[in-house]
Order: C-alpha cells, then sequence, then structure tokens
C-alpha cells in the first residue's frame, strides 16, 4: 500500500538546497536519505530500508480549511498560534511513499520525510488516515513520529478491513 | 580614552513561515541590534551551519551571539545573551 498525506504549504517552491531537507529528515531519526529536487517533485530514497517518497506540487484547487471540517469530517488539530496564518497557504503537496516490504518502516519513513517537508515549507498536513488537519505544534507536541506512523498504519488497516 | 568595544556578529537562521522566526525579527530590530538573517529554506548550507550552532537541533529559530548558540530562545534569554555580549539593552 502507498501512503500519502497532503501539505497546505504557504510555500512556493522547493527548498534550494537538497542537503537541507535531507539534514532536516536525518535530525528526526535514523533514516539517512538522499534526496534529489527534480523539476516539480522532490524525490527522497533510504537505500538502508529501500524506501522512497515522492513529494509534487498538485494540481488540485487548495481545500478550504472550512470545506474538510464541514464537508469531509476532518478535524482541525492545531494551537492558536498554529491558526495565527499571517501568511496564507498558497500551494498543495502531494506526499506518498511507495510500499515497502517492512509497513512500520514505511509510516515512519513517511512521517519523517513528510515532517522534514512541511519543517521547511510550512503550513498545515492533511491526514486522510485519521482525518486530521495538523498544525505544527500539535503534531510535533502531541505525539514523536513513531507513534504518528504506527496511528497512521492502524488507522489505514482500519479502513482497509471496512 | 576608551575605545570603542567591537559587539559580537549576531546571526539568525530562520524559516520564512514560522511565527516565531518573524517575532524574533521584531523583537531585535525593535532593541536596535543589527543581524544577519539566514533564511535555511533557501540558504545552501544553511541548515547544516544552524545544526553546528545549535549543537544539532533542527529549531528555528536559532540565534548565534558571537560563538554563544542559543535554540528557539525566549525573549529574556535572548536579552540577558545580549546584554552579556556587550549589547546594551535596557531591562
Amino acid at each position: 500500500m502507498n501512503l500519502t498525506y497532503r501539505l497546505l504549504t504557504p510555500g512556493t517552491a522547493w527548498p534550494s538546497d537538497a542537503a537541507a531537507l535531507a539534514a532536516a529528515i536525518h535530525t528526526q531519526g535514523s533514516f539517512r536519505p538522499t534526496v534529489q529536487l527534480v523539476g516539480e517533485q522532490v524525490v527522497v530514497r533510504d537505500a538502508t530500508h529501500s524506501l522512497e517518497t515522492v513529494a509534487q506540487w498538485s494540481g488540485e484547487s487548495l481545500p478550504a480549511l472550512g470545506d474538510l471540517v464541514e464537508r469531509d469530517g476532518y478535524t482541525l488539530v492545531m494551537t492558536e498560534r498554529d491558526e495565527n496564518r499571517e501568511v496564507p497557504p498558497q500551494r498543495l503537496v502531494l506526499i506518498t511513499t511507495a510500499e515497502g516490504a517492512d509497513v512500520e518502516q514505511q509510516a515512519l519513513f513517511h512521517a519523517t520525510v513528510s515532517d522534514g517537508l512541511w519543517w521547511l515549507l510550512g503550513g498545515f498536513l492533511i491526514d486522510p488516515y485519521r482525518q486530521t488537519v495538523w498544525g505544527w505544534r500539535r503534531w510535533r507536541g502531541d505525539q514523536p513520529l513513531a507513534a504518528h506512523a504506527a496511528a497512521t498504519v492502524a488507522a489505514h488497516s482500519e479502513a482497509g478491513a471496512r | 580614552m576608551n575605545r570603542p568595544t567591537r559587539l559580537p556578529n549576531v546571526t539568525i537562521f530562520t524559516l520564512p513561515y514560522c511565527p516565531d522566526c518573524r517575532d524574533l525579527r521584531r523583537h531585535l530590530t525593535a532593541r536596535s541590534v543589527p543581524f544577519t538573517d539566514v533564511n535555511v529554506a533557501t540558504t545552501l548550507g544553511g541548515v547544516d551551519e544552524m545544526l553546528r550552532v545549535s549543537g544539532g537541533k533542527r529549531s528555528a529559530p536559532t540565534v548565534r551571539i558571537g560563538n554563544t548558540g542559543l535554540v528557539d530562545p525566549d525573549f529574556n534569554a535572548l536579552d540577558a545573551a545580549l546584554r552579556a555580549a556587550g549589547y546594551p539593552i535596557g531591562g
């Protein structure tokens, strides 16, 4: 199974330095990824675990947070500080991690890469598995990345079983 | 006659959409402290330099005053560090 998150971001361009994203990911866990910025895509690979995440600018129109809540049943999980949108979202990024041999490692890689990209670009993370729109402070403050990964796997499995 | 003392440089490592970074810029500007702003998302090697200053902690803003690193400091701690470095900060 592929895993996806969407990032609703005020950022309009990838970080100019692939090494910046690699370091942003590496500092948060055990992965030592390689990062390639290729046109509209960022490709992040971890050779040790044979994992790959692709982030790409999405052509979808930007979802309004209110619509995600009222129409799609999402919950906003963010602090007041997170909600302060001095710079409004401008673009949507689709982040997809391909199926790996170990689903827990895949989910942890997915969460860690998303976290690194989000740290650099800012905005809100849309998590379809828990139907949650995360603000940065709650994402970082509520639980460690391993717990986010485990919850993603559990919610994904539960949805698949229904 | 006292010779003017050269104050240590202040560098801040920031991200463009980080509200704490915006507050930090405003705080330093309000205190007339000159600083260099390194946007780590767009500066080659910026994240690595920030990690050296912060002792490996990925956090924005990070502040370097001379050889002293401060990770996401509150303004009291920042002002204390500036005063210790010789900046004429009241309080």
